[in-house]
């Protein structure tokens, strides 16, 4: 089994991700990926990826490749990896080369989710929702590794089913249960797609009402023609103005598609219809200036009522940035004092240090603390060392 | 010149290594005892202390170099009659030897603090706290005092340092016209500062922003005495600063993440 850490991204993930990490199965090149707040949690996620695995193939994990990131080099870690009998073997320093198929795999996974994430216009924090769906791809497409097999087909047994392929951000319309809807109620609502569900059989989407929630739904009528982009350019729908907060370069869209116009509604009940015409400049500032909303999303919070929560970045005031300087900038090791007798002997201060140790020597003999004898046979002898110390007071 | 302890071999070159010190908040009693009854506090610091706990083992040392000995002995090694620093049970000898010592001039242990030593006379009252090397005599008699002295001084060698002035860090500041005995750490404080390179920084009225959320670092950009600062910290916290305790102890929860420095 290999593995790999890949960021810290430059933007949180919606679920508040920086990180994430691939395991990939050497002998089907399955490939597995959570996503992390921190490089701590790569332990834990080992764990729910190896009792996974171990249950799922019948196999037991026996090596595990890395590089020497303290993620995976940390005493925990190798305790737990020794206890086990796992084989951790780690590329030499400096050399990513002989961790290969993880940092390929890194690079195959960005290239798909970069361009995923390009041709939906979705902004950056959907990175997570674009990589695992890049994962999900690359774990169905056939492998050059081995005879063009297919990772999950040969870790499964089961061949693969890809009729459920859908476009990255395109757009989705989720159909409404009888039982929630009235009458004359529309049937359906639009969403984005973002993502295939992993414990049921179903789309990940979201609302563009409330983008904080990732609801999962099977009976969903896609429009691959239309992209979450595209959406918001020809404006055939309302968008609503949480999503246009999200989508940080909203102002470069706007620019480089100045002949087009953004639509502003507020929620769903607007959305069938279309305010096609130009939007007032009065809505854009307001966007800009209004605070960025609070999300939440991913695999754990499907469905739930979203926890405000602050996307600001935290970081401790400008003002105590001195206080590390200042602390950091200091020389720590002790002043120059000798370690050995040898080196003391060798010292510029020589005769100080020789009538030090002939003054403690003679506080010894003073109290006789001790007697010259030989030898003993049968018993441990300790040794000792001469510890030098100037006195400052 | 220590002896490398670490290879002693539990039962069979030491048994019990505890000694007690004094507590700080004992200490701290007694000086507001001798605030309240005017009492005088001597200090007494005793040479080379270790070399008075005589070992109830054998241990055998290795020869320190630089020791010239009688050329007829065959392959000598020292037979160790004294605790020597950097024996194990050394500071244990030590303190046996002084509370056998004090026991014999007469004076009670506390049962509660086992360094504070009491004795009492017709109208007068003798306290001895014991840190280590450092004798603290706390009397209202000179003469049972100087008796007291002599007695410790025909047993080990010792130097006379007068009223205390400085004990253990902290400095004793006494106004007798008000009757109050001040502790205060001023020297300690800024020779930390000056230790960790902050003697310039700003000082500010709270120890701890409560509006900054700590957490650990996610690598260590800098390389910090984080857990040696906590020490000195933790030190002045204890001794005369329980203002900061809070603090302290909120920033020593990240001492195994050599983190990110903020606060304090």
């Amino acid at each position: 089994m290999r593995s790999d850490v890949c960021g810290p991204m430059p933007k949180k993930s919606l679920n508040g991700a920086k990180y994430y990490v691939t395991f990939i199965d050497d002998y089907t090149r399955k490939t597995c990926v959570f996503f992390l707040k921190t490089k701590a949690e790569v332990f834990d996620k080992f764990l729910l990826f190896k009792s996974l695995a171990e249950n799922h193939t019948g196999q037991r994990l026996k090596i595990l490749r890395t590089d020497n990131g303290t993620e995976y080099s940390n005493s925990r870690f190798m305790k737990y990896l020794a206890e086990n009998g796992i084989v951790h073997q780690t590329s030499v320093p400096y050399t990513p080369e002989q961790n290969g198929v993880s940092e390929r795999a890194n690079r195959t996974i960005g290239d798909k989710a970069r361009t995923m994430l390009l041709d939906a216009g979705l902004p950056e924090s959907f990175w997570a929702e674009a990589v695992n769906i890049a994962v999900y791809i690359m774990n169905r497409t056939p492998t050059r590794a081995f005879k063009n097999i297919i990772p999950v087909q040969k870790w499964s047994g089961n061949k693969v089913d890809l009729s459920n392929l859908r476009i990255f951000g395109c757009k989705a319309y989720k159909h409404v249960p009888d039982v929630k809807r009235s009458k004359w109620a529309q049937k359906s609502n639009p969403m984005i797609f973002v993502g295939y569900g992993e414990d049921s059989k179903a789309y990940r989407l979201i609302d563009l009402a409330c983008p904080s929630i990732v609801q999962k739904a099977c009976s969903v009528i896609f429009n691959e023609n239309v992209m979450f982009k595209s959406d918001v350019r020809c404006g055939e729908e309302t968008i609503p103005e949480s999503v246009i907060q999200e989508t940080e370069p909203i102002v470069s869209i706007v620019e480089q598609n100045a002949e087009l116009s953004i639509c502003s509604g507020n929620s769903l009940q607007d959305s069938g219809q279309c305010l096609n015409s130009g939007s007032d400049s009065s809505d854009e500032s307001e966007l800009e200036s209004s605070d960025e909303e609070a999300r939440d999303d991913e695999p754990e919070h499907e469905g739930r009522e979203p926890v405000r929560r602050s996307e600001r970045s935290s970081h401790p005031p400008i003002w105590m940035k001195g206080y590390v300087n200042l602390f950091s900038s200091m020389d720590y090791s002790s002043e120059t004092e000798p370690v050995t007798y040898d080196q003391a002997m060798k010292s510029p201060e020589k005769s100080q240090w020789q009538s030090a140790v002939a003054s403690e020597l003679k506080s010894i003999n003073d109290n006789t603390a001790w007697q010259i004898v030989e030898r003993p046979t049968n018993r441990k002898v300790v040794k000792n060392r001469w510890v030098f110390k100037k006195k400052k007071d | 010149m220590v002896a490398k302890g670490f290879s002693q071999v539990e039962g069979v070159d030491y048994e019990e290594t505890f000694a007690p010190v004094i507590r700080f908040s004992a200490l701290r009693m007694l000086f507001s005892i001798a605030s309240s009854l005017n009492l005088e506090i001597d200090h007494l610091d005793v040479c080379a202390a270790f070399l008075n706990g005589s070992l109830d083992e054998e241990i055998y040392m290795e020869l320190p170099e630089s020791l010239k000995v009688d050329p007829n002995v065959r392959d000598p090694v020292c037979l160790l009659k004294r605790a020597i620093y950097g024996v194990k049970q050394s500071a244990r000898m030590w303190n046996v030897k002084a509370t056998e010592v004090l026991l014999g001039l007469g004076f009670r242990q506390s049962k509660f603090e086992p360094c504070i030593f009491m004795n009492s006379f017709k109208n007068s009252v003798i306290y001895v706290a014991l840190f280590v090397d450092d004798f603290f005599i706390f009397y209202d008699n000179q003469r049972e005092a100087m008796k007291l002295k002599e007695a410790l001084k025909s047993n080990f060698k010792t130097k006379d340092l007068g009223a205390v002035e400085y004990c253990l860090g902290m400095e004793v500041v006494r106004d007798r016209s008000k009757g109050e005995i001040k502790l205060t750490q001023k020297r300690f404080c800024l020779e930390t500062l000056e230790r960790f390179g902050m003697k310039d920084a700003k000082p500010v009225n709270s120890p701890v922003n409560p509006s900054v959320k700590l957490e650990p670092a996610e690598s260590c950009e800098y390389d910090v005495p984080y857990q040696r600062a906590i020490g000195s910290l933790m030190y002045l916290a204890v001794c005369t600063r329980p203002d900061i305790a809070f603090a302290v102890n909120h920033l020593s929860q990240f001492n195994n993440w050599c983190g990110t420095l903020v606060g304090s």
